[in-house]
């Protein structure tokens, strides 16, 4: 996958667990819906999709599209 | 899109082996016109928000808009600002419990949080652990004196080979249920834990032949071109350990009767045989009408159907004509196996030894009309047979199949009070009220429990609050015999002045309402749903008719 497919599976991921729409600027602060159960079940589903588990210094930090693109691209 | 496809649609999202989180969380809205709300207290003292929103498509697709209280985090089980609601579901976290206590301990105190819950309601309890101890212990003495449920996680864990723990979880997401299990346990806990004692059961699968319990098309493939490859025999199998529980099996097959019937005697390879089917409808005519027919002959309702088909045209007849019908699309072996496992209100908490009956009963049924048309007087009829109602009263070894007579009779049910295992508890537990059970068995089957009568007296009236008679004993021209014998013979009728008889109106239930009215002409001067004592006491039983008759409190 590349950069652009990550972000894009990313904002799919959000926007599925969120309810709402998403873009590559979107964050918890941008959308109300990301509270942090929100955040839990972003994550638990980044997990799934992408096959990967991120370590747990770093949940509570991938809390933007771009930080977890970032983060996946690593 | 049509509701009929979105169901189809979202069968391979709900039922895929193992569910996907993000799928589950895309599914559309299922509109219904059969929508049930429901209420669920949550008694937690860790993150449950996680199944619920996991668990919630599936609630939608069996018809519940279902609305969860959760506690907050207490691992006291205080039930602080209780409020009442359709079940109580306690979701517990025990390793808290674990470094802290012993087994007993632990038990005993967890029965003693489960019967404070219950002084407070008689809805039904769940309650939804783990622990590294034996589980057997508990579950069978919370079911016993709490009318509860226990699901042990532990088990799920290992049946689906699934981690049930992860510490990182713990901290992260305030459970420590896995990740990886989680969309597994949300479908668990709606389609098995809360639609198997929320919704009625499903009684009857109509099934398809071609694609639906083998690979191929009869009059195309022949009989040696259809095969069982691919699941199809694990299908069959499945089918079968239903039936061994009480679903009755219908086929409903576009096809040559003859040719059918010659398939199911002569290939051996099949699990299901021809006399598996209770009813079977083989014919080139439409499928709505042979459920229709096949709901008759089995004395069911048609919304107690599973119609599984392969074929997407034949489902949306069926779903035009009876919309009250279920429906699987039987798309691939594997994944009516899946449907079929999950299918919500296929499982149930509790097979009864009554369950397993039913099957049998119905083949019983066909020789006695055929004995009832011979020449026979009514008594030669009942003795020849060896007819024998066996009534008992406040019977706690029964009380799960009483219950269940209370919540699932339809059509000989006077009051539709839809009392569960708590409540009965209560009745048997009165000096002024009595449950009482009536079994039915003759030479040609046990019956078992067929009826149910809970009655309370009030000042000088006795009080029939619930009247059931399972679908399974009407027919028989039995019900004086069954009603007023156990009535007549309950301590509580000595001490009163009249009989009442509660009665509730229902879609179904106009059996019940004829024999009270009939009871009422005969048996009283006043009309109004009450029976006179003296006339009543007056009353002999059928001729030929055995009768065992308990000791009353």
């Amino acid at each position: 996958m590349n950069t652009e497919q990550i972000e894009n599976k990313v904002i799919e991921i959000i926007s599925a667990v969120l309810k709402t729409p998403v873009d590559s600027e979107s964050s918890h602060e941008t959308l109300k819906a990301w509270d942090s159960l929100k955040h839990v079940e972003i994550v638990f589903a980044l997990e799934d999709e992408f096959d990967v588990m991120f370590e747990e210094e770093v949940l509570s930090e991938l809390n933007s599209v771009k930080k977890i693109s970032q983060k996946l691209m690593e | 899109m049509s509701n009929l496809l979105k169901k189809i649609q979202s069968q391979a999202v709900l039922f895929a082996n193992p569910p996907s989180r993000l799928l589950l969380q895309q599914l559309e809205n299922i509109d219904s016109i059969f929508f049930r709300n429901v209420t669920v207290n949550v008694w937690r003292n860790h993150n449950f928000e996680i199944l619920e929103d996991l668990a919630q498509p599936y609630l939608q697709y069996a018809g519940l808009q279902t609305q969860f209280t959760l506690s907050d985090y207490d691992s006291s089980l205080a039930f602080s600002n209780w409020q009442q609601a359709d079940l109580e579901l306690i979701w517990l976290d025990s390793s808290f419990y674990e470094e802290q206590s012993s087994q007993e301990k632990w038990l005993s105190w967890l029965q003693q949080r489960v019967a404070v819950l219950r002084l407070k309601t008689t809805a039904p309890i769940i309650v939804i652990t783990w622990n590294s101890w034996a589980t057997v212990q508990l579950s069978c003495e919370l079911l016993k004196e709490q009318g509860a449920f226990l699901v042990d996680l532990n088990s799920i864990s290992q049946q689906r080979n699934t981690p049930l723990i992860d510490q990182r979880t713990n901290q992260f997401a305030g459970t420590p249920v896995s990740r990886k299990i989680q969309p597994i346990l949300a479908r668990y806990l709606a389609c098995h834990w809360i639609c198997g004692i929320l919704l009625p059961p499903i009684k009857a699968l109509a099934l398809d032949l071609d694609n639906t319990l083998h690979a191929g098309v009869l009059g195309e493939d022949g009989m040696g071109g259809v095969s069982l490859d691919n699941g199809f025999k694990e299908v069959q199998q499945l089918a079968i350990e239903l039936k061994k529980q009480g679903v009755f099996l219908i086929l409903v097959s576009r096809n040559e009767h003859q040719d059918v019937e010659k398939l199911f005697l002569e290939r051996k390879d099949y699990p299901l045989k021809w006399n598996d089917f209770s009813v079977i409808k083989v014919s080139w005519g439409s499928k709505a009408e042979a459920i229709q027919q096949a709901a008759n002959e089995l004395n069911i309702a048609t919304d107690a159907i599973l119609f599984i088909d392969d074929n997407i045209g034949e489902l949306n007849n069926v779903a035009r004509q009876c919309p009250e019908v279920h429906l699987i699309h039987a798309e691939s072996a594997q994944s009516t196996l899946t449907a079929l496992t999950y299918y919500p209100s296929l499982w149930r908490w509790q097979r009864t030894r009554d369950d397993a009956l039913r099957v049998a009963d119905l083949k019983a049924n066909q020789l006695r009309n055929e004995l009832k048309n011979s020449q026979y007087s009514e008594a030669e009829y009942f003795k020849s047979l060896e007819t024998k109602l066996t009534i008992k009263f406040d019977d706690k070894d029964n009380i799960i199949r009483l219950a269940e007579l209370s919540g699932k009779t339809n059509q000989f049910n006077l009051s539709l009070s839809r009392y569960n295992q708590a409540q009965l508890q209560q009745f048997m537990q009165s000096t002024k009220a009595t449950v009482v059970s009536v079994a039915l068995a003759d030479k040609l089957s046990d019956s078992g429990a067929i009826a149910i009568i809970v009655a309370e007296l009030e000042e000088n009236i006795l009080v029939v609050k619930e009247l059931c008679i399972s679908c399974r004993a009407l027919g028989r021209e039995l019900e004086n015999d069954i009603i007023l014998t156990a009535i007549i013979n309950t301590k509580l009728f000595q001490q009163c002045g009249q009989v009442k008889f509660l009665y509730n109106e229902g879609p179904r239930n106009q059996p019940a309402k004829k024999w009270l009215d009939t009871a009422v002409e005969k048996f009283s001067d006043t009309k109004e749903k009450t029976l006179d004592v003296h006339q009543l006491r007056a009353y002999l039983p059928t001729e030929g008719l055995l009768l065992a008759i308990g000791e009353s409190k």
